[in-house]
């Protein structure tokens, strides 16, 4: 038993050293992001037993380096940290559209509306005043840029926001390979018993900000292989794995409507090579027959990899048939449209949008291995959601259901659409009230005209333009629909402008079809008053491309004009100034909707946050304290070293000197 | 519960941004003066603040309405107030002339007289309002009375007569002039009988047209004459200026081609009977008595015409004044809804500050202190 004790005071220095060690390493990432403060493991070594004393204590053995952290309080901040990420992006991008409004002020919605209605005024007050037919003009066009700018703004965000889902899907991505390499850091490190305490300070700061980006599931398993346990962690988002212990998974995103273009120009080359099989001049060599037959057959195979569901009959020049350079009939047809036709292109698939406001080359996220992403599940949430909801969101009924930009822009259109269609059916009577027609799907020049008024018994009538008097008679409602779809006011205040040149109106504006082509963007001045400002009509006997107007104080058109802005049943939300009002307190309730909730789920995550702080951080009062108890540890078993040497001093030196 | 260092300066952050957000609302409020910066502030009181700042515009349109329609009657009440004294002017001549006995000479004064009053009346009658005729109903780019010799063109043929027309001097119908059933009977007797012209017809001094003339291309009328496109042809052609939501007021005031009319009738009678005395045989006393009556009846007439307009320009002053009442309230109403109550405001933002500062102060000297600073 020579020299047990120094064994038993060495213990305690190394130990104490150790402890000096986690604390500096505590103390010099006091400010480490996603750090948790380690805690030394002591415990008494094993004791020695049989001297009959009982048991004597060996001094001090450091089991461990504990990292404090409670994966409870993790569990926790994770599934409420999704909310706060989505409501942080709504609560931001909802601002940013309220300001595109400018409402409330002087200068946004209110100033432009009463504008375009004071002008009318002013000029029925003098209507064949020139300036005041000009600054009518001019109202008019203030008006629809209104508008067009809040039109394309809003486009402008979305284009934007598709940039951030893209920037969401890609951080996601990098988050996942690095959870997946940390899991196998992790699980190299703990093979032989120790905590990875850094690793696993590092994956759980990689899922802090997953799980803002997008709804977290973790779960950790222990697995026996070889009688040995190991930790497996996987995540999965939205409800799908993301990372399986070593396994990750890729998210990926795909251009809308890229699938319809490859198949369209697939289409296209078909047609084109199968017509080439047949030019007879000049005549075709077998080896190019060939090559042309094994082109269409590989085009056939990548159009059918494209989408299965396309199906090919008849004769398209099958390599078998040579040498014949022929094809019999032959069709590409996908769900019962017929694609392409004996040699010749029938028809394109349209770009396929998921909102008809959209623009164009929006991004749809999809797993990279295949698998379907449901953009639109509910049970989503996260930063990516919140951007996909701004993004796509349009309303009640659509496929993503949140009232986002696309259903501001359709709001938008459809107040222009409703506008434009009162209006201009107003602008179109004439003085016996009968709402002057042309048919705008006709050839013929002139285009016929009709007319349509409410008869007595409320019902709508169309009146032949010889005939006002006998309604046209239509064998069933659905060929008075049809006859209505094709009818459009002769003259118009309000149509759009073409693509060809910005800012001009279009001279054959198509109004038909319920104002399909007019949307808050293109929505514009007619092409006549833009031309001159003389065109405005007054008054219902004032025919302007004729000179005709017998009365030029008359004003009773404008006046019911200028009816039109208290006219309830414009939108079934009441006037012009209701529907406005509408949008902008829908606006403003779900903008004060994501504040609320992104200032509800900030106090959680931050209260959750404050209680994982509790138990992680390091405090430096704390570590100062340690490191006195350490130091003052290792004082005294240096103390102990020296009060033994001093005993074996005397034992060696003092009794041996004999 | 263990409480490190990085909570509390957690906390304290958190609630400096608290601190500050509120600081930063009430900065913009003392800023902007107004409640809401944009409608998630309160969607409620965007809404109506909304509507509210529509009304006021509306009132000021209605307003600057009002006082055109104003300025419109007044140039309106002007001209008849003249009229009236003019026919004023007139009967008094024709009271001069029955009760004296006239010579030659009185009577050719009475006979210029007359007729310079008939001039000015027919200026009266065509008084324009920034260059429109305040008189003709719609067609206010054609005077009542013509004031120069005018020719039907291409635009304007055929015209239907719609009221009678006696030409004030020498006229011409143009070739293809319809004359109407009962014929045309020319001041010398001779009956047109009805149908087409085939050749242009000049038709001497006082001749009247009979309701339902077709007037062809060519016909030419010279000054003084009824204006043929607006006698009987502006029945209901009031001018409707918007004076409220749904309200409105016509501004013109109607009949004055009928009055005219009228009048010329009068006093060509005058003119006739004194150019042709004492051949006519006629007593001019007993004529210039049954004009009196008559003036008296154009008198009513124009009464009753400036009755019409005083009592809707009283209207107008009543609107005018209520929209003034409207706009000052509805202003009132925008102000409650959407601006701040500065003191309020002041006081919360001094204490809020209040608050700020000694946030910052705690702030300070929590962060400040550790251990260390006690080791040594």
């Amino acid at each position: 038993m020579a020299f047990f004790e120094f064994n038993i005071a060495v213990s305690g220095l190394f130990a104490s050293q150790r402890g000096l060690a986690v604390t500096s390493n505590n103390i010099t990432n006091a400010t480490t992001p996603g750090y948790s403060r380690q805690v030394l493991g002591q415990t008494a070594d094993f004791p020695l037993t049989g001297l009959g004393v009982g048991m004597l204590g060996t001094g001090v053995a450091t089991t461990n380096v504990m990292r404090m952290r409670d994966s409870y309080l993790d569990t926790k901040l994770w599934s409420q940290n999704d909310k706060l990420g989505e409501y942080r992006i709504k609560a931001q991008q909802n601002s940013i559209i309220e300001t595109v409004y400018g409402e409330p002020s002087d200068t946004g919605f209110t100033k432009v509306i009463n504008d375009l209605f004071n002008g009318i005024d002013d000029l029925s007050k003098l209507p064949d005043e020139k300036e005041r037919q000009v600054a009518l003009r001019q109202q008019i066009i203030n008006y629809t840029k209104y508008f067009n700018n809040i039109s394309a703004s809003l486009s402008g965000f979305q284009r934007d926001l598709n940039y951030e889902v893209k920037a969401k899907v890609d951080e996601i991505n990098l988050l996942g390979t690095r959870i997946q390499s940390l899991n196998s850091q992790i699980y190299q490190a703990e093979i032989y018993g120790d905590e990875a305490n850094n690793f696993r300070d590092a994956r759980d700061l990689c899922v802090d900000r997953l799980s803002e980006l997008i709804n977290v599931q973790t779960r950790e398993e222990e697995v026996e292989i070889d009688g040995k346990k190991f930790k497996q962690f996987s995540v999965k988002v939205a409800g799908q794995t993301l990372v399986d212990h070593m396994f990750v998974r890729e998210l990926g995103i795909e251009v809308r409507g890229a699938k319809e273009d490859q198949i369209n120009n697939l289409s296209a080359e078909i047609a084109a090579a199968t017509t080439k099989l047949v030019t007879p001049l000049p005549p075709l060599t077998s080896s190019e027959i060939a090559d042309l037959q094994n082109l269409i057959a590989n085009k056939c195979t990548k159009l059918k990899s494209l989408d299965p569901s396309i199906t090919i009959t008849g004769n398209i020049g099958d390599p078998a048939s040579i040498p014949a350079p022929t094809y019999g009939a032959y069709e590409i047809s996908l769900g019962g449209q017929v694609l392409v036709e004996d040699g010749t292109q029938l028809m394109k698939l349209p770009k396929e949008k998921l909102n008809d406001e959209d623009v164009d080359g929006l991004y749809d996220v999809v797993w990279k291995d295949g698998l379907p992403f449901d953009m639109s599940d509910n049970n989503m949430s996260g930063e990516l959601k919140g951007a996909i909801d701004m993004r796509d969101g349009c309303g009640t009924g659509a496929e993503v259901s949140y009232n986002g930009i696309p259903y501001y822009i359709k709001r938008m259109d459809d107040y222009v659409r409703q506008f434009a269609t009162a209006m201009n059916e107003t602008y179109s009577k004439d003085k016996d009230g009968y709402v002057e027609l042309i048919d705008a799907t006709s050839a013929a020049i002139p285009k016929p005209t009709y007319f349509k008024k409410v008869d007595e018994n409320g019902v709508l009538q169309y009146y032949n333009e010889a005939d006002k008097n006998t309604p046209i008679t239509f064998a069933t409602t659905a060929e008075k629909k049809a006859f209505e779809l094709q009818c459009q006011p002769k003259y118009q205040l309000f149509t759009y402008t073409d693509g060809s040149s910005a800012g001009t109106p279009e001279a054959n504006p198509n109004l038909t079809n319920a104002y399909k082509l007019m949307t808050a963007a293109n929505f514009s001045i007619s092409k006549e008053i833009y031309d001159d400002a003389g065109n405005i009509r007054t008054n219902y006997e004032h025919y302007p491309e004729s000179g005709t107007n017998p009365n030029t104080s008359n004003n009773d058109l404008l006046l019911a004009l200028s009816a039109q802005k208290d006219n309830k049943k414009m939108y079934k939300e009441g006037d012009p100034k209701d529907y406005m009002t509408a949008i902008f307190s829908e606006l403003g309730i779900n903008a004060q909707e994501a504040n609320m909730y992104l200032k509800t789920q900030t106090s959680i995550t931050s209260n959750i946050e404050n209680q994982r702080l509790s138990v992680s951080q390091v405090d430096p009062n704390e570590e100062f304290a340690n490191l006195i108890k350490y130091q003052q540890a290792y004082q005294a078993a240096a103390k102990l070293i020296n009060t033994i040497d001093s005993i074996y001093e005397t034992t060696i030196f003092r009794l041996g000197n004999f | 519960m263990r409480v490190t260092n990085g909570m509390i300066r957690n906390n304290m952050m958190n609630s400096l941004y608290t601190n500050m957000a509120r600081l930063d609302t009430l900065y913009n409020q003392m800023n902007t003066l107004k409640k809401i910066q944009r409608p998630s502030d309160d969607p409620i009181v965007a809404g109506r603040s909304l509507k509210l700042r529509i009304n006021v515009l509306e009132a000021e349109q209605y307003k600057s309405n009002t006082e055109e329609a104003t300025s419109w009657m007044s140039i309106t009440e002007n001209a008849l107030d003249n009229i009236t004294e003019i026919i004023k002017d007139i009967r008094t001549r024709c009271v001069q002339a029955s009760t004296d006995t006239l010579e030659k000479e009185d009577r050719d004064k009475i006979r210029t007289d007359i007729e310079q009053l008939w001039e000015q009346l027919q200026q009266e009658a065509n008084v324009t309002y920034s260059g429109r005729h305040v008189f003709s109903g719609y067609k206010t780019d054609e005077p009542v009375i013509l004031s120069k010799e005018t020719v039907l063109t291409a635009t304007d043929a055929p015209l239907t007569l719609e009221g009678e027309v006696t030409v004030s001097k020498q006229a011409v119908l143009g070739a293809g002039t319809v004359i109407p059933a009962g014929g045309l009977t020319l001041p010398d007797g001779t009956v047109i009988p009805p149908g087409a012209l085939v050749t242009s017809l000049t038709i001497p001094e006082g001749t009247t047209l009979p309701v339902g003339t077709e007037l062809a291309q060519g016909t030419t009328f010279s000054s003084g004459t009824v204006n043929p496109k607006i006698v009987g042809k502006i029945d209901g052609q009031n001018i409707q200026y918007e004076i409220g939501v749904g309200s409105t007021i016509s501004v013109n005031t109607l009949g004055m081609d009928d009055f005219m009319n009228k009048l010329f009738a009068d006093i060509k009678e005058i003119k006739d009977g004194l150019d042709n005395y004492p051949d006519n045989g006629i007593d001019l006393h007993d004529m210039f008595d049954g004009k009196i009556g008559d003036f008296d009846k154009r008198l009513s007439g124009v009464s009753q015409m400036t009755a019409d307009l005083g009592s809707k320009m009283t209207r107008l002053e009543y609107t005018a004044s209520r929209l003034t009442d409207d706009k000052t309230n509805f202003t009132e109403l925008l102000s409650q809804t959407e601006d701040v109550d500065l003191e309020e405001v002041y006081v919360e933002f001094n204490s809020q500050y209040a608050v700020y500062q000694s946030a910052l102060q705690a702030t300070s000297k929590v962060i400040m202190n550790t251990l260390a600073d006690f080791l040594r």
